[in-house]
C-alpha cells in the first residue's frame, strides 16, 4: 500500500514540472506553448480537472474557441462542481456566434439519473463499491444472526449499490460529446460533400455524436437539428484525448 | 365616452367573431347527359353544423346517401370554424333544363340554404353511336365494369426531379361504387407531397368512351421526388369496393402492376452548387433599412417553387464587413399550388459600427427540374443604414437572441485565471479496484457462510462433532499417556474412547470383543480392525501383568495405536464421501 502511493507521489512529482513550465508559458501569455505543454500532460496519460481548465484557458487566449469549450466540458467531467471551469465555459459559450447550450442527456439518464449531476465520476463510482460490499456485509451478519433489520439494510445496500453503479457506468460512458473547432462546418444530409447542405456549425458549438462512418460524424445539437458531418470539424470530448494544435481562429 | 367604450368592445366582438354559417352547391358540370350519374357537392362551415336536408329534383333522381363525406377543421382569419362536405349522386331522367332545389342544414342554430342550381340535361352521345347495337345490352364481365390504370410521366429521372404519378378508375357509367380505404402504392425512396403515406387526391372526374362503353373515370394524380438513386419501385395501387347497378352490390378488387422507376444521380455539379433540386424562384428583402450598432435587421431570402422542400439548402451569405450574421432561421411553408412550397431563410445581421452595410448579391445554385440543368438566380444586393447611436462595440451579443435580450446571466469581464496549485497524476486504472471491489465482499460471504454452516452443525450433530474430533483428541491423549503413570491404561482408555467417538457410542465399559462385533457390524476391514483387537487385548492382559511389556513394546503399542487411528479416521472418511 505505501509502495503504491509512494509510486503515485513519484509520478504526480513527475507531472508537476513540465505543468509548473506550461504554468510558466501562460503567465508570459505565450498561450501556444502553453497549449502545447499541456497537451503534452494529456497525451502521457494524465487526466485532471486542473490540467484540463488550464488547457481550455490556453486555448480561449489563443483564440480557439473551440478546443477551449471541449477542454472546460473535460474539466467539468472530472469535476462537475468545478466552478471557474464552469463560468469559464459560459463565457466561451457566450463567444461563440450560435450560443447554443450543451445537448440533452438520453431520456432514461434524464429521468432515472436527476440525482447525480452534481456528483464526480470518482464519487459515485466508490460509493457504489462501498453500497456493493455493505450489502455482503448485511448478508453476512444476517447469516450470523437471523434479524429482520439486516435484511431491510441489505436491501437497502443492494438498492444504493444498483443506483450508484448505474450512475457510475452512465459517467464513465457517457453520450459521445464533441466541439466543433471550426466556423462554417457543413452539416449535411447524408454523407460526403455531394450531399445537400442542412445547416452550418461555428466554432464552439456542441453536438452529440451519434454515429461514425467514413471519416464522418452523424451529429445532433441541443434543438433536434441532425446531419453528417467531416470528423476533423470536431473535436471529441470524451476520450482518447486528441489535441487541436491546428491554427487558431479569432473568436 | 361609454357609448364609444361599448362600440369599440362591439366592434372587437364583431371583428373576432367566427364567420356566419354558409352552405353552398356546385355541380361537376352545368350540362349533363340524361341516364348518365353526375354529382354535386355540399358544403357546409359553420361552429356547429347539424343535419343536411337533401330535396327532391323533379325529373331526375338523387342518391339522399352521400357518396363521400369529409371534415375539415378551418381557420378563417384566425378563428377556427369547421367545414362539412358531402358528395351525392344524381341521375338525370329526362332531357331539357333540370333545377336542382336548395340544400339546407342547421348551422350555428339556425337554418341556411344554398342557392338552387340550374343544370341542362342532353342526350348521352355515347347512346346514338353509328347503328350499333350498345354494349351495355350483353351483359358486361366484371373486367369491363371496373378497371384500373396507372402510369407515370417519365420512367428515368434525376435525383430529386419531381415524377407525377396517374391513376385512373375506370367504372361502367350504369353501376355506382362505394369505395373501400387503403391500397394506396408504397412509395419507398419518394418524397411524396404532402408528406404523409400518399393519399391521393381525388382531383378529377370525367366521362369517357372505351369499346362503345362509357365509363366515369376518376383521377388521381401524386407527385413524387426521388430521394436515392438506382432502382425504385411504384408499388400496386389496390382499389377495392363495393360496386352495383340497380342491383345488390357486388365487391370488387382491382390491382395495378408495379412500375419501376430508374433514378439517376444528378450531373456533374459546379462548384457553388447549393444542393437545391427544383423548379425555383429566389428573392431578398431587408426587413427594415435602418437600425444601430447591435441591433440586428432581419434578411429574408425566399426561396419558392416545385420540388422536394427537404432538398433546399441554405443561401450562403458572403462575409460582411462590420457586421454579425448569425445562422439564419428557416421556415419553410406550402405554397398555393398542390406541390409548391416556399422556404424563408432569416438571417439575422448585427452591424457592429455606424455607417452604409451594403449587403451584397447572393447567387443560388440549384439543379432546375423543367430545364434539367444546374440554373443560378440572384438576389439584388441590400443597403442598410447603420445610425450612429447604440451599443458599443464591445457589448454587442451576437444575433437576434442577444439584442431581443437574453434571459441568460450576462458574463461581464474575463475567463477566471489557470490553477497553479494542483498535483497531477496518472489516473488509477478501474480495473484492478472493480475486480477486487465485486469479487472480494463475495469471497468473504461465501468462506463466511461455509464457517457458519459447519459450526451450526457441529452444534447439532453430535455424531459429526463427535467424529471429527476424534482422531485429534485420540492423537493428543496418546501423546501424553505415554509418559502416564500407568500408560497402558491410558491407552486402552483412549483407543476405547477414540472408538466410541468415531462411532458415536457411549465411552464406558468398550472390551476388545465389543469392538470385534462394532467391527463387524460397521464393515470395518479386517486389516484396519485387526490392529484395534490387538491393541485392546495387549492391553487387557497387561492390566494383570504390567511388567510382562517391556518399554519397546509399550512404544510399539502406541505407535501401533497411532496408526491404526490415522487408518480408521481415513477409511471412515472416504466412506462418507462415498
Amino acid at each position: 500500500m505505501s509502495v503504491t502511493l509512494g509510486c503515485l507521489i513519484v509520478l504526480g512529482a513527475a507531472f508537476d514540472a513540465p505543468f509548473q513550465q506550461a504554468n510558466t508559458f501562460y503567465e508570459q501569455e505565450d498561450f501556444a506553448s502553453a497549449a502545447r505543454g499541456y497537451e503534452q500532460l494529456v497525451s502521457e496519460g494524465v487526466e485532471h480537472e486542473a490540467l484540463f481548465f488550464n488547457l481550455g484557458n490556453a486555448y480561449y487566449r489563443s483564440g480557439n474557441l473551440g478546443a477551449a469549450i471541449a477542454n472546460y466540458e473535460r474539466a467539468l467531467r472530472q469535476d462537475p462542481d468545478h466552478a471557474a471551469a464552469r463560468h469559464n465555459l459560459e463565457l466561451a459559450v457566450q463567444s461563440t456566434k450560435h450560443q447554443w447550450g450543451r445537448p440533452l442527456p438520453r431520456a432514461w439518464e434524464q429521468s432515472l439519473l436527476m440525482w447525480h449531476g452534481a456528483w464526480r465520476p470518482r464519487e459515485v463510482y466508490w460509493s457504489a463499491v462501498i453500497c456493493w460490499c455493505a450489502l455482503w456485509a448485511f448478508l453476512t451478519l444476517r447469516l450470523w444472526k437471523d434479524n429482520k433489520w439486516f435484511t431491510r439494510l441489505a436491501v437497502v445496500s443492494a438498492l444504493a449499490a444498483a443506483a450508484f453503479a448505474t450512475s457510475a457506468y452512465s459517467k464513465y460512458h457517457p453520450e459521445d460529446l464533441a466541439v466543433a473547432v471550426r466556423d462554417g462546418a457543413a452539416v449535411r444530409y447524408g454523407i460526403g460533400e455531394s450531399q445537400t447542405l442542412n445547416f452550418e456549425l461555428m466554432q464552439g458549438d456542441r453536438v452529440v455524436v451519434d454515429d461514425r462512418r467514413e471519416g464522418w460524424m452523424q451529429i445532433r445539437t441541443a434543438d433536434g437539428g441532425r446531419g453528417w458531418v467531416e470528423a476533423s470539424a470536431l473535436m471529441l470530448v470524451g476520450p482518447p484525448y486528441s489535441p487541436a494544435m491546428a491554427a487558431p481562429q479569432q473568436p | 365616452m361609454v357609448v364609444a367604450r361599448r362600440a369599440f368592445v362591439l366592434f372587437l366582438l364583431i371583428s373576432t367573431a367566427s364567420p356566419a354559417g354558409t352552405l353552398t352547391a356546385t355541380v361537376s358540370s352545368t350540362t349533363v347527359y340524361n341516364g348518365v350519374p353526375f354529382s354535386i357537392v355540399v358544403e357546409a362551415m359553420g361552429l356547429d353544423i347539424g343535419d343536411f336536408s337533401v330535396p327532391s329534383i323533379e325529373g331526375a333522381t338523387i342518391n339522399k346517401t352521400p357518396m363521400a363525406m369529409s371534415i375539415k377543421t378551418v381557420s378563417v382569419n384566425g378563428a377556427l370554424s369547421m367545414s362539412k362536405t358531402f358528395e351525392y349522386r344524381i341521375r338525370a331522367t329526362r332531357t331539357g333544363p333540370l333545377t336542382i332545389p336548395p340544400f339546407r342544414a342547421e348551422i350555428d342554430g339556425t337554418t341556411v340554404t344554398s342557392a338552387a342550381l340550374e343544370v341542362t340535361v342532353t342526350e348521352a352521345p355515347a347512346q346514338a353511336p353509328s347503328g350499333r347495337q350498345q354494349p351495355t345490352r350483353r351483359t358486361l364481365t366484371a373486367e369491363e365494369i371496373l378497371f384500373t390504370e396507372i402510369r407515370t410521366d417519365k420512367l428515368t429521372v434525376y435525383k430529386g426531379e419531381p415524377l407525377t404519378l396517374t391513376m385512373e378508375l375506370w367504372l361502367y357509367s350504369q353501376c355506382s361504387m362505394t369505395m373501400l380505404p387503403g391500397g394506396a402504392p408504397e412509395v419507398t425512396g419518394f418524397y411524396a407531397v404532402p408528406r404523409e403515406p400518399i393519399a391521393p387526391e381525388r382531383n378529377s372526374e370525367r366521362y369517357e368512351t372505351r369499346d362503345d362503353r362509357n365509363y366515369v373515370v376518376r383521377t388521381y394524380t401524386q407527385t413524387l421526388y426521388p430521394t436515392n438513386t438506382g432502382t425504385l419501385r411504384i408499388g400496386p395501387w389496390t382499389v377495392a369496393g363495393f360496386v352495383s347497378a340497380g342491383s345488390r352490390p357486388v365487391e370488387m378488387e382491382r390491382q395495378t402492376e408495379p412500375i419501376l422507376i430508374t433514378v439517376e444521380p444528378l450531373p456533374e455539379p459546379p462548384p457553388n452548387f447549393s444542393g437545391s433540386v427544383g423548379h425555383l424562384r429566389i428573392r431578398s428583402e431587408l426587413r427594415k433599412n435602418q437600425t444601430e450598432p447591435g441591433v440586428p435587421a432581419t434578411y429574408l431570402i425566399t426561396i419558392e417553387g416545385t420540388g422536394n422542400p427537404d432538398a433546399i439548402g441554405k443561401p450562403i451569405l458572403p462575409e460582411i464587413p462590420d457586421a454579425y450574421v448569425d445562422e439564419p432561421r428557416r421556415a419553410a411553408r406550402a405554397g398555393a399550388f398542390p406541390g409548391e412550397f416556399r422556404i424563408d431563410f432569416a438571417y439575422a445581421v448585427t452591424p457592429a459600427k455606424p455607417g452604409n452595410l451594403v449587403i451584397p448579391a447572393i447567387d443560388y445554385c440549384y439543379f432546375d427540374t423543367e430545364s434539367r440543368r444546374y440554373q443560378t438566380s440572384s438576389t439584388q444586393p441590400a443597403n442598410l443604414v447603420v445610425l450612429g447611436i447604440g451599443k458599443p462595440e464591445s457589448q454587442i451579443v451576437v444575433g437576434e437572441g442577444g439584442a431581443a435580450g437574453s434571459d441568460s446571466e450576462s458574463l461581464n469581464g474575463d475567463i477566471l485565471p489557470i490553477v497553479t496549485a494542483a498535483t497531477l497524476g496518472r489516473p488509477m486504472g478501474l480495473t484492478v479496484p472493480t475486480v477486487c471491489a465485486v469479487t472480494l465482499p463475495l469471497l468473504g460471504y461465501f468462506m463466511l457462510a461455509i464457517h457458519v454452516t459447519r459450526q451450526r452443525r457441529f452444534a447439532t450433530d453430535i455424531r459429526f462433532a463427535r467424529a471429527h474430533r476424534a482422531l485429534r483428541t485420540g492423537l493428543s491423549r496418546l501423546g501424553e499417556g505415554e509418559s502416564s503413570q500407568n500408560p497402558l491404561d491410558e491407552l486402552y482408555r483412549t483407543v476405547a474412547s477414540y472408538l466410541s467417538d468415531e462411532f458415536n457410542l457411549p465411552e464406558s465399559g468398550m472390551t476388545s470383543a465389543d469392538a470385534r462385533q462394532l467391527f463387524a457390524e460397521q464393515e470395518v476391514p479386517e486389516d484396519i480392525a485387526g490392529p484395534f483387537i490387538r491393541i485392546l487385548k495387549s492391553c487387557e492382559r497387561a492390566r494383570y501383568a504390567a511388567a510382562a511389556l517391556s518399554p519397546e513394546e509399550r512404544r510399539a503399542l502406541f505407535e501401533g495405536a497411532q496408526a491404526a487411528m490415522e487408518r480408521l479416521n481415513g477409511f471412515m472418511k472416504s466412506r462418507d464421501r462415498s
